[in-house]
């Protein structure tokens, strides 16, 4: 793996998807 | 969804000295200078000046993005990072792009201070630009962005260190 880069992966990957999950969906709303 | 890669061009004028020394430019087999982008307002700008502003009176879009900074990496920063990032074409209401920015780490549920007056470093802006920092974080603790420019308005979000709080 090249240096400064990473695999996200366990609860990084799991907090990763619902912050995204979360700014969607506050998009949306607004 | 936006591009990885993108002319390099683009970006050397506008992302400061600092980010253009930052950035991964190469060329490809058709002797075009390009990078992998080191951000995505820089590209938006071009698009919303080459092609959306002739269709379009105001354009919101949002995006997530992967971004890429040769820079040293250290926790919260890395050479290949993501951006969850709105900009509001043709509009100039950086109130309203503040107040979603508001909503939206509101929405995270975290800690964090908002200065409106911040002294940005891309080129680009053309009035202060705001920020967002979580104390916490040390010292990478800017988590958002954004400002004013000549096309619009926006911000972005830095979803790897919002993933540390």
């Amino acid at each position: 793996m090249l240096r400064g880069t990473r695999i996200i992966e366990g609860e990084d990957a799991i907090r990763y998807n619902a912050v995204i999950n979360t700014l969607r969906g506050c998009l949306h709303r607004s | 969804m936006v591009p990885a890669i993108w002319n390099a061009e683009t970006f050397t004028d506008k992302v400061g000295q600092e980010n253009s020394r930052m950035m991964w430019r190469f060329e490809d087999k058709g002797k075009r200078e390009v990078c992998l982008v080191p951000e995505i307002t820089g590209l938006l700008q071009e698009t919303w000046r080459e092609s959306w502003s002739k269709q379009y009176r105001t354009r919101n879009v949002f995006y997530v993005a992967k971004c890429y900074r040769y820079e040293k990496p250290q926790r919260g920063r890395y050479r290949e990072f993501t951006q969850f990032g709105i900009e509001m074409l043709g509009s100039t209401d950086t109130d309203k792009a503040i107040n979603l920015l508001i909503e939206c780490l509101d929405a995270l549920g975290i800690s964090y201070t908002l200065d409106v007056s911040a002294k940005r470093g891309l080129s680009y802006y053309n009035a202060d630009g705001f920020e967002a920092k979580v104390e916490t974080l040390g010292a990478q603790k800017q988590i958002a962005g954004g400002g004013k420019y000549n096309e619009g308005v926006g911000w972005a979000l830095g979803v790897d260190r919002l993933i540390l709080i």
